[in-house]
């Protein structure tokens, strides 16, 4: 620049004229607002996995009953309690048996598929031994504190073992031989749906009527929000567990209760929205141009508070995951046989020592889908104002 | 010559790193401050003034960096400090007053509490009550009525223009050397501007710093200041004594900016005068003059090349081609 | 009067608070009884500085809040006493000009949205017809049509203003509010607003009603201008005289404060400003609101409140010295 003049080149004192001068420009790119919102979120890894992790669990839910070609309430009650990885003991002449821990023994095939029980022929409860007899062999199930153990018509282990996945169910079976992938997955589509549900819900009744007390100021706004703070002064899982005595069980019952008691903290944020932008100048040129309060309302005050609106929404849809789990599980909300992942854990319990897999798949469903919720929200959060980052 | 020069800057470019790119808001400057003299700087949103200063004491926040320069503070290399002898640097010898005074004070705590605060932050020997009375002084020196009584005011129960004066009463506690007040009352009213720009001229005389008054209105600068640096698009256009940029003006754009102002003491039935466009983007800055689309003297070599400093007198530069004395005659004086 | 005053306003009032279910809260009182009238097709400067409700005074005009007493006669009609239904008409011929350029428009609008909105709630003109007015109102403020699609946020502080005048400009009215329209801006780009509303003004004929803080834009502008004080109006006149021969010691005060970009004539200027902070509106002095600052306060300023009074032609002053 300035220190590079050393007079070396040719100066053209012609005047400019006004053409080449290009005074009067706008910014060169044009990003939208969303296209600034999704670009933020991109960069952030965690929320892009979640993004991710969600929609699997979405579409395992959709489809993923349907698919297992079981259904969620048979019961095969000869097959209750297996678990999904599962040891096969094969025998000289090729039979393939599973032992389970409750003591009873199976015929398998070799890749983990098991077919069938296997009766006890005679038992030496004082040897600890069960007697089998198959296809002209017999064998001895033997149980002591060391374990269990099937051993030939010689007294010794068969030869061959492994541990393969359970091919029949798997992820299990349950107490009384329900299938726990179809169940699993049919009870994600339960929680998820009830959460959506209720979350849209939230967000409609809360935005309606933070919208409305926000913008109509002085006692109206006052009145309303005197009510929501009544009724928030009482947790919100009484009001449901009281609602849900009364009504009793069902999916259609929780889902009216969570709904009557969720709205009430999105209606405190719609309304200190509102009442932030109520004053702007860009609002009140709306007025002057005579634009209606509800127009005002749905075209300039709800778009402009979006942000802070669909954080809040995506961050109640664990709140929502897990209080249906618990209602559920304490028995007030989804009714057997209809699974929810609550349900699942509440049935897990009795088993968690003999069988714990009956109870950690339930947790690790609801817990994976609250973690990947929570981590979007608070990606979105940060996308959409990006003044709360540092 | 060093010595008497309280603050040089060198060919200082300054930049923020932003995800559309390198925005260059301080683009290659030079300017001195001597001690004990007020230096006004004038400039629109954008013309980098601001960052030009937070430069100086290096307060820039992420994006921002500082690309290349040279800052020299009473001799010593300012941008070679470590931060803790930038600390102690702003800490003992530099004052700053920001345009927001209530975003400035702390509302949650006593106004006297945090002139308290700062006295010890650069006098840690000194006891609580001699503190205390040493903020009482300040706050006297600041004009504020009743200083004993307002040590234990909150900001929220000051009005703006007090507020001001709190600010620059922590500001000058430490006795700085320089004084950097960046648009202290652009936020206030005329009658409460007036008091403050008296304050900033009773202060100069009470306590010998130097002062650098950022501004964007040239009635403010005619009134307060001794020497004036006009700035516009990063760069330094015009600098030199308030006579010679007021009555001597050797750039087009001061020009412009002077006509832009209805003369309180005329009655035009005409159009004010204005200048076309809008200041130049930082992101793709034009590589001849900055201030070359909106000039109505502009010439071709003004969008090619971007002019060098011409020296009208020893205090007086301008950075505009018509003062090159190669340009021919027939196209108008020597000059804007 | 040979021209009938197009606006009058009388004795208008808006008082906030005083509500509240268990406790009255206390009134402020923005606007404490001011009367001034426009002629058709001049300019009206307000000037007063921070919380003399000039701002309050020009949004209880246009109705955006509810005058708490007084009239505001638009072309004859009482425009302060109307329901909202009533007032629609009146809509499209008041619109108003905001302060801020970064918060007058909606973010998540586009330009044209933005200017034609006045037209959708009025049913002033067809959907398809939109288009073009609003491409004829950019034009006219000096945008090109083809920025109809762009956000508010890619264009500069003084583009923006010029939007939100096109928005103004779009119905077609007759009386424009100009809410400190400029302050926000650069004083390069404050000059072409303003230079933009005169020439509208002379090919359209408005009328404007001009709020700004800066003494010396608003004598620029208007020819008639009032001075405000803590929600009163203290002097009155047109322009030119208010200038050369101010009466009211705050408008003294004023003209004397604001700072002169000449640095010869900024030496002369005697060293007299006014001390003292500006009451604030929850608590005014008794009496004449100015008295505590006044330099020449008697004891009736202390006590009664001064009347605006015509002291010489089209001129007037509240004040004890007149």
């Amino acid at each position: 620049m300035n220190e590079n003049y050393d007079g070396q080149f040719i100066k053209d004192w012609a005047p400019l004229q006004k053409e080449e001068k290009n005074a009067e420009t706008t910014s060169g790119v044009t990003v939208s607002y969303w296209q600034d919102v999704l670009r933020r979120l991109r960069q952030n890894k965690l929320a892009v996995g979640s993004i991710f992790v969600i929609a699997m669990i979405l579409l395992a839910s959709a489809f993923g009953p349907m698919l297992t070609g079981k259904a969620y309430e048979t019961q095969q009650l000869a097959l209750r309690n297996m678990p999904p990885r599962i040891e096969i003991q094969t025998a000289k002449d090729g039979t393939n048996f599973f032992v389970h821990p409750d003591l009873r023994v199976f015929l398998a095939e070799e890749n983990g598929y098991v077919t069938e029980e296997l009766k006890p022929v005679s038992a030496k409860l004082a040897d600890k031994q069960f007697i089998y007899e198959y296809n002209g062999k017999t064998y001895y199930l033997v149980f002591s504190a060391e374990g269990t153990r099937l051993l030939d018509e010689n007294q010794e282990p068969l030869p061959e073992s492994k541990t393969v996945w359970n091919k029949n169910y798997l992820l299990g079976t349950d107490s009384i031989g329900r299938d726990m992938l179809t169940r699993l997955l049919y009870g994600g589509r339960i929680s998820l749906m009830v959460a959506f549900i209720v979350t849209i819900c939230t967000l409609v009744i809360g935005v309606l009527y933070g919208g409305i007390a926000g913008y109509s100021g002085n006692n109206t706004d006052i009145f309303m929000m005197r009510v929501v703070e009544i009724l928030m002064a009482i947790p919100s899982v009484i009001y449901i567990i009281l609602l849900m005595v009364y009504f009793g069980q069902g999916v259609f019952n929780i889902l009216i209760a969570m709904v009557i008691t969720s709205w009430l903290a999105m209606a405190q944020l719609v309304r200190g929205q509102v009442l932030s932008l109520k004053e702007q100048e860009f609002i009140l040129a709306a007025k002057c141009a005579g634009v209606s309060p509800i127009k005002i309302i749905l075209r300039h005050l709800l778009p402009n508070s979006i942000g802070p609106i669909i954080v809040f929404a995506t961050l109640s849809i664990p709140a929502a995951i897990a209080t249906e789990a618990f209602m559920s599980f304490i028995g007030l909300g989804v009714r057997p046989p209809m699974p929810s992942w609550g349900i699942l854990s509440n049935e897990g319990i009795g088993a968690i020592r003999s069988s714990p897999y009956q109870i950690l798949l339930p947790s690790i469903a609801i817990s994976l889908t609250m973690f990947a919720f929570n981590f979007l929200g608070d990606g979105l959060r940060d996308a959409l104002d990006p003044r709360l980052r540092k | 010559m060093s010595a008497e020069k309280l603050l040089e800057v060198n060919h200082l470019r300054t930049s923020f790193f932003t995800f559309t790119g390198e925005v260059q808001a301080v683009r290659n400057i030079s300017f001195s401050l001597m001690h004990g003299e007020i230096v006004g700087i004038v400039g629109e949103s954008g013309s980098g003034k601001s960052v030009a200063c937070l430069s100086v004491i290096r307060l820039l926040q992420d994006p921002g960096k500082i690309v290349g320069g040279e800052i020299l503070f009473n001799g010593e290399d300012v941008l070679g400090m470590s931060k803790v002898e930038l600390r102690k640097l702003r800490n003992n010898q530099i004052g700053m007053v920001f345009q927001e005074p209530m975003t400035s004070l702390n509302p949650t705590i006593r106004v006297g509490t945090q002139i308290v605060e700062r006295i010890q932050s650069f006098n840690k020997g000194i006891s609580k009550k001699q503190a205390r009375e040493k903020a009482e002084k300040l706050l006297e020196i600041v004009k504020i009525p009743e200083a004993r009584r307002q040590l234990d005011a909150y900001p929220w129960e000051m009005s703006g223009g007090m507020r001001q004066r709190v600010m620059f009463a922590i500001a000058i506690a430490c006795d700085p050397k320089l004084l950097i007040a960046d648009e202290p009352t652009t936020a206030l009213d005329v009658t409460i501007q007036n008091q403050i720009l008296k304050l900033i001229r009773n202060l100069r005389h009470e306590t010998n710093a130097s002062i650098i008054l950022i501004t964007h209105d040239l009635g403010v600068v005619a009134e307060t200041c001794e020497r004036v640096i006009v700035m516009y698009g990063g760069m330094i256009m015009e600098e030199g004594l308030v006579d010679e940029i007021f009555y001597e003006t050797a750039h087009p754009y001061t020009i412009g900016l002077k006509k832009s102002i209805p003369d309180i003491n005329n009655f035009g039935g005409d159009r004010l005068f204005s200048i076309a466009g809008s200041p130049p983007s930082l992101l793709d800055p034009p590589k001849g003059c900055p201030f070359c689309a909106r000039c109505d003297k502009a010439m071709q070599v003004c969008l090619e090349h971007c002019p060098p400093y011409f020296q009208l007198s020893e205090t007086h530069r301008s950075m505009c081609w018509l003062l090159d004395p190669e340009m021919p005659e027939q196209l108008g004086k020597g000059g804007p | 009067m040979s021209q009938q005053n197009f606006i009058e306003v009388k004795n208008l009032k808006k008082y906030f608070g005083g509500g509240g279910i268990i406790k009255k809260k206390p009134f402020v009182k923005a606007v404490d009884d001011i009367s001034f009238s426009i002629t058709r097709g001049e300019t009206f400067g307000l000037v007063g500085e921070s919380g003399c409700g000039k701002s309050t005074a020009a949004r209880t005009i246009i109705r955006l809040y509810h005058p708490t007493s007084g009239s505001v006669i638009f072309d004859g009609t009482d425009i302060a006493k109307l329901s909202e239904k009533e007032l629609k008409p009146y809509r499209r011929r008041i619109q108003m000009i905001f302060q801020d350029p970064y918060a007058s428009l909606d973010p998540r609008m586009t330009v044209q949205h933005i200017v034609a909105e006045p037209l959708t709630t009025l049913n002033i003109s067809a959907r398809s017809e939109n288009e073009e007015r609003v491409a004829q109102c950019l034009r006219m403020v000096g945008l090109e049509p083809g920025h109809m699609e762009k956000y508010p946020h890619e264009f500069s502080g003084g583009q923006r203003q010029r939007i939100g005048i096109a928005r103004a400009l779009i119905t077609q009215p007759d009386f424009i509010i100009c809410d400190e329209p400029i302050s926000a801006l650069d004083v390069s780009i404050q000059a072409q607003v303003v230079n933009m509303l005169q020439s509208l003004q002379e090919q359209l004929g408005l009328t404007y009603f001009f709020i700004a803080h800066d003494l010396a834009m608003v004598k620029y502008i208007s020819k008639r201008m009032g001075v405000m004080y803590v929600g009163q109006l203290v002097e009155v006149s047109p322009s030119e005289e208010l200038y050369r021969a101010p009466l009211h010691p705050y408008t003294i005060g004023l003209m004397r404060a604001i700072p002169i970009a000449d640095p010869r004539l900024a030496k002369l200027k005697q060293e007299v400003s006014i001390e003292g902070e500006i009451p604030s509106p929850f608590n005014p002095p008794s009496g004449c609101r100015f008295s505590p600052r006044c330099p020449h306060a008697m004891e009736i300023c202390r006590e009664i409140s001064p009347v605006l009074k015509e002291v010489s032609p089209n001129h007037f002053v509240a004040c004890h010295l007149f």
